[in-house]
């Protein structure tokens, strides 16, 4: 097996086997969408549907902002275990290490994220296989760009706190202003201005489009994959990137 | 061929002001072990993660290489287990085998006869998280050796082990090195574990203050050594009251047997004091005590 294949092996089996992960990953997204569908019962939205089911794409998201912070988590665990120095001592290239960790924990959020979407039909939504497997694609963008910033910060903050502080900071932000618990096209200007530059917002809005419940443009498209090619950039310049020029073995 | 395949040119590492290592400079011959030791903070770990690779240095140039030319495969046994706790020892094995580009059949085979070697062949299907202190070092240390480096690099790797556990990790390395003719630098705090080593490199404050085999470093103590434990303050005034040049350690004072010690004299003086042979320790505090006296 790759460096990469077993790396990734080893996410999936440590995710599995530590069940809180996936309680703390999904548990308090679908609390939060039950509430919100509950609360939010008679709340106007802009294709008509019930609130449940224009919140199921926003709490996805919530899904995929959880688990990119679980994984950042996990690497600052990883590091102070020890764990981490024995894989940046192996022979294996720095990138295979990068892109295995930003590959495992998009999946995992992704994974996580399109339960929520499976979901939608319990909310009184239909579901089509094509706007499924569109809304999966943005939400793996949508996961990707998350994780990989979460794992880029991660490799540069040493404590879990001020990880923690730094993530809670930006992404929850992002989250808010990506249009996920309401429609931004009433908001103040400010709000507005800060959603369009807000790439999560994208995703979210491509999950909408792919799934019917609103309108989505090409545009959302292209910003959602950019944010995905920004995440697993920083990831891989932060992780990859060899400790200045690693040791030469010369001869 | 190539005699020394590493070798430290001049290295210097700084973290912010602090001066880690300064112009460091080592040649390590083939197939021999050196033994790293110095008080905390003297560089001893900034210099294992230079060679292994995890930074690299400020200035100056390391080498590692084979006899043969090639770029050497270095193992590496850290101070902290690199095991992942939720994963089997097997598991943990494969993951590493996996990381060193192993083919899989091959890495069954290897992780089986490393197994077999370091004890744990009954525990493969636990988790590294249900084995006692000195399992997991083993376990660590077959991962170090999964790809059968030419340089074998161990920091600390017996912090935290009993006596017991820390001789048996001591002899199955030992044993490995014979086997293998690998190149060992070992960082250690014990002075036991340092005396089986080719050479003794004695680090202080990021340079190096001594470096010759063990024997010789040994040599001035002479054979016997007169220490007494306790506050170092009074175990100096102790010794300095019988006659002799005492010297304070971690644990109290020592002082060289010099021609003309009435030994007997003096274990029949109903002070607490014994006699035994010198340690790489007492060398260390005899240093430490003459750079104090120099700089003073």
């Amino acid at each position: 097996m790759t460096a990469f294949a077993v790396l990734l092996w080893r996410e999936v089996l440590g995710f599995v086997r530590r069940p809180s992960r996936v309680v703390a990953t999904l548990g308090t997204p679908a609390l939060v969408w039950v509430f919100l569908a509950s609360g939010f019962a008679g709340a106007q939205t802009p294709g008509g549907e019930s609130f449940g089911v224009y919140a199921a794409p926003g709490v996805a998201l919530l899904v995929a902002v959880f688990g990119g912070l679980l994984a950042g988590m996990g690497l600052i665990q990883d590091r102070r275990d020890g764990f981490l120095a024995g894989v940046l001592a192996s022979p294996a290239p720095r990138w295979s290490i990068a892109g295995a960790k930003v590959a495992a924990a998009t999946l995992l959020a992704a994974a996580q994220g399109l339960l929520i979407l499976l979901a939608i039909p319990l909310a009184g939504g239909l579901l089509t296989v094509g706007g499924v497997t569109l809304a999966s694609g943005a939400l793996l963008f949508a996961s990707a760009g998350v994780c990989g910033l979460s794992l880029a910060a991660a490799s540069r903050i040493e404590s879990p706190q001020g990880f923690h502080g730094v993530m809670n900071l930006l992404i929850m932000p992002m989250w808010l202003l990506s249009g996920a618990l309401t429609p931004l096209d009433d908001a103040h200007p400010v709000f507005r201005a800060l959603a369009a530059a807000n790439p999560l917002r994208w995703g979210h809005e491509a999950m909408l489009g792919a799934l019917r419940i609103d309108n989505a443009g090409a545009l959302a498209w292209v910003v959602a994959a950019a944010f995905a090619g920004l995440g697993i950039g920083a990831a891989m310049l932060a992780i990859g990137r060899p400790a200045r020029g690693r040791a030469k073995a010369r001869r | 061929m190539n005699e020394s395949p590493v070798r430290l040119i001049g290295v210097t590492r700084r973290f912010g002001d602090t001066v880690a290592l300064e112009r460091v400079s080592l040649d390590i011959r083939a197939g021999s072990s050196v033994a790293l030791v110095g008080p905390n903070g003297s560089g001893k770990s900034t210099l294992l993660g230079l060679l292994a690779g995890l930074a690299t240095p400020d200035g100056g140039a390391i080498e590692l290489g084979t006899a043969a030319g090639r770029a050497a495969r270095v193992g590496v046994v850290h101070q902290r287990s690199a095991l992942d706790p939720i994963l089997t020892v097997r598991e943990n094995l494969a993951l590493h085998a996996g990381l060193c580009g192993l083919k899989r059949s091959a890495s069954r085979e290897r992780i089986r006869a490393l197994a077999q070697r370091v004890g744990l062949t009954d525990r493969l299907h636990d988790r590294v998280s249900t084995l006692s202190g000195g399992l997991a070092r083993r376990c660590d240390l077959a991962r170090a050796l999964l790809h059968e480096p030419g340089v074998l690099l161990l920091d600390e790797p017996t912090a935290g082990l009993d006596a017991a556990s820390r001789r048996a990790f001591v002899e199955l390395l030992d044993a490995e090195r014979r086997e293998r003719s690998m190149t060992v630098i070992h960082a250690t705090h014990h002075a036991d574990e340092a005396e089986w080593a080719d050479r003794v490199v004695m680090l202080d404050r990021g340079r190096i203050s001594a470096d010759a085999p063990p024997a010789e470093m040994l040599a001035p103590l002479g054979e016997r050594v007169v220490e007494a434990p306790g506050e170092p303050g009074a175990s100096v005034g102790l010794l300095e009251r019988m006659g002799l040049e005492p010297f304070a350690t971690a644990h109290g004072a020592i002082a060289r047997v010099t021609p003309g010690v009435d030994l007997a004299a003096l274990l029949e003086s109903g002070h607490e004091i014994r006699v035994r042979r010198p340690t790489l320790d007492d060398v260390q505090a005899v240093r430490l005590a003459s750079d104090a006296e120099r700089v003073s």
